[in-house]
């Protein structure tokens, strides 16, 4: 058969099996196999079935994967978001609007020690949601500023995101991870600067300032900020300044959750089997996924399709400014049905060539394709988070007033995608300036 | 015992091998990050051998010995948007792929990953450093971890159409505070 017509079938057939309700990983992984039977014979795809789970796996490189997981688990497990939002709630209180800068300071903060977008936006609005009802600010900015603000954990280190964007793409995990401080930070800066502004012109959407907190009160609360902040120091320092590579980081940093979550339970019994259960299961998840994606990405390799796909490609966006759109509208459109990381391990074997064949910076554009999934998740009609707050609001909001609350907030990721895309600095400087790539 | 009882039993066990491992991993790494940062406080550098070795034999144990129950719990990401909306025998039809195309995906997987650990545990295969790390046993819990997994699609896809096959069925399936 011919190779390039198996390469083309296995990539229609993918998409099949993805509508149909076949695990990402399973679909992704019978084209693979089928494909590199088909094309490249049984002795090339038996070796790979033997050679590529074990060293997917079995690779220190990567536990910087579970490791991120492991740490984002512990600390919501521990507790320490409710402390991280009550503190921002004290320190904003003074500015009409407080809850929602609140809600998107707290959730910068528990980014930068979770890196799941569905659990940051849950987690808030569990957390904040009964809170900003009850003071009488607007639904439907609430659930939009939380969606939103969820999003921050794609793009700000550690991200688990960015770590498959790193190993699909063999990039290095630590210039990834250190890449997305500064367009995180934007974000959180843009977000709030827009929502200061949105309360100015429409003071409906808050209740008027209440009563003043006493600045001994705001440094009390700070009590269990403060390890948060000793954490994301020492992960994110580790590895900037080169100290330790990003899975001794990753380690490091659960470790310190651990001890965080050990501080604030005072006991190891109950709550630390189902943390470390879901901990496992959602890293195996992900390793299926990829596994998945490896044997596909091979397949389309061995049989010679890419070379087809990128002049495909091309011919269509031969620009990286085209590319960039024609990225843009698909990451958007697949945001309605797939998760953060299946969208990536799908999508890159085909889109990655392209990047390299038109001279993009892989940094930049792994930066870029994070900011464009924060955009999808959020985007209605089935933005995936959005789904998520909706769920975990209950019958307190209809979807209706999610899709309204959110639009603001996608228009100012646009504008960070939008100074992404005319200030590449944004996203290189950082990784540049680091001491051990 | 039934032996969807059984198989339940068999993949908990393994899913509480794989949480410990989890916790093993983030021990040893933090271990080996404190032990080689030491000359930072003035104090002589003991990094801790074969961390990184040990390290990804534990991550083995994680994926590998999780993957069975969270096919069992339905963790496994799928696109359900469409599915959703079929009728019921359409559904268990896509059900039915689903598992099988599991079963021959992680069957292919064990067909292969068992000779390479039984060569693996005869040649006596090892990653060196200070002290030379066994690579064999990772390779048999891979092997045995996938193995199960094929078996739990098989019994999930028997599962569409005899309820005596479905784990879903037995209590106590999930792990909670109370464990």
């Amino acid at each position: 058969m011919d190779p390039i017509l198996v390469g083309y079938a296995g990539a229609g057939l993918l998409f099949v099996f993805l509508a149909i309700g076949i695990p990402v990983g399973v679909a992704m992984g019978i084209v693979g196999v089928g494909g590199m039977l088909l094309g490249a014979g049984e002795l090339f795809t038996w070796g790979q079935l033997r050679v590529l789970p074990f060293w997917v796996v079995n690779n220190y490189a990567f536990a910087v994967l579970p490791m991120f997981v492991l740490m984002g688990i512990l600390a919501e497990a521990s507790g320490i978001t409710r402390d991280v939002f009550y503190s921002s709630d004290l320190w904003l209180r003074r500015f009409r609007g407080g809850l929602y800068q609140a809600v998107i300071v707290g959730s910068a903060v528990f980014a930068a020690v979770s890196g799941s977008t569905i659990v940051n936006a849950v987690v808030f609005t569990r957390i904040a949601f009964p809170q900003m009802l009850k003071y009488g600010y607007s639904k439907s900015l609430s659930i939009g500023a939380i969606a939103g603000s969820g999003s921050f954990a794609a793009m700000i280190p550690p991200s688990i995101t960015m770590v498959i964007y790193a190993i699909i793409t063999e990039q290095s995990v630590g210039q990834l991870l250190i890449a997305g401080v500064i367009p995180g930070l934007l974000t959180a800066f843009v977000y709030l600067t827009g929502v200061y502004i949105l309360v100015r012109l429409r003071p409906a959407l808050a209740p008027p300032i209440q009563e003043r907190v006493l600045l001994s009160e705001k440094f009390k609360s700070m009590l269990y900020v403060w390890p948060v902040i000793i954490l994301m120091a020492i992960v994110l320092g580790g590895i900037y300044t080169g100290l330790f590579p990003p899975s001794a980081a990753g380690a490091a940093g659960a470790f310190g959750a651990f001890c965080l979550a050990i501080a604030k339970k005072k006991t190891l019994k109950g709550w630390l089997p189902p943390v470390l259960y879901d901990a496992a299961s959602i890293s195996c998840v992900i390793f299926i996924i990829l596994i998945g994606g490896l044997l596909l990405s091979r397949m389309l390799v061995v049989v010679g399709v890419i070379d087809g796909l990128v002049e495909l490609i091309t011919s269509i966006a031969d620009t990286p400014l085209k590319f960039m759109i024609l990225v843009s509208i698909l990451y958007i459109l697949l945001g309605c049905f797939l998760d953060t990381t299946s969208m990536m391990v799908v999508t890159l074997p085909f889109l990655f060539p392209v990047v390299v064949k038109l001279g993009i910076d892989p940094i930049w554009f792994g930066i870029v394709l994070v900011k464009l999934i924060e955009i999808s998740v959020i985007t209605p009609p089935v933005g995936i988070n959005l789904f998520a707050v909706l769920s975990a609001v209950g019958d307190k909001a209809e979807f209706h007033h999610v899709v309204k609350g959110v639009i603001p907030f996608i228009l100012f990721d646009i504008l960070v995608l939008a100074l992404l895309i005319m200030f590449p600095e944004l996203a290189t400087w950082l990784p540049q300036k680091m001491i051990s790539g | 015992m039934s032996p969807a009882k059984a198989l339940l039993t068999l993949t908990r066990a393994c899913a509480i091998l794989s949480g410990i491992a989890i916790l093993l991993m983030m021990l040893a790494g933090a271990a080996d990050v404190f032990g080689t940062n030491l000359d930072v406080v003035g104090l002589r550098s003991r990094p801790i051998p074969a961390t990184f070795e040990f390290m990804g034999a534990m991550m083995v144990v994680t994926v590998f010995l999780a993957v069975s129950f969270a096919q069992h719990d339905r963790r496994h990401i799928r696109v359900e948007l469409l599915v959703r909306r079929l009728p019921a025998f359409w559904q268990k039809s896509a059900d039915v792929l689903q598992f099988a195309l599991g079963a021959i995906l992680f069957g292919l997987i064990a067909r292969y990953t068992w000779p390479a650990a039984i060569h693996a545990f005869n040649v006596g295969e090892y990653a060196t450093g200070i002290i030379n790390f066994p690579l064999w046993p990772a390779r048999f819990i891979l092997a045995f971890g996938v193995t199960l997994m094929t078996v739990q699609c098989l019994f999930d896809m028997l599962g569409v159409g005899f309820a005596s096959f479905r784990t879903t069925d037995i209590g106590t399936a999930k792990f909670s505070e109370e464990d």
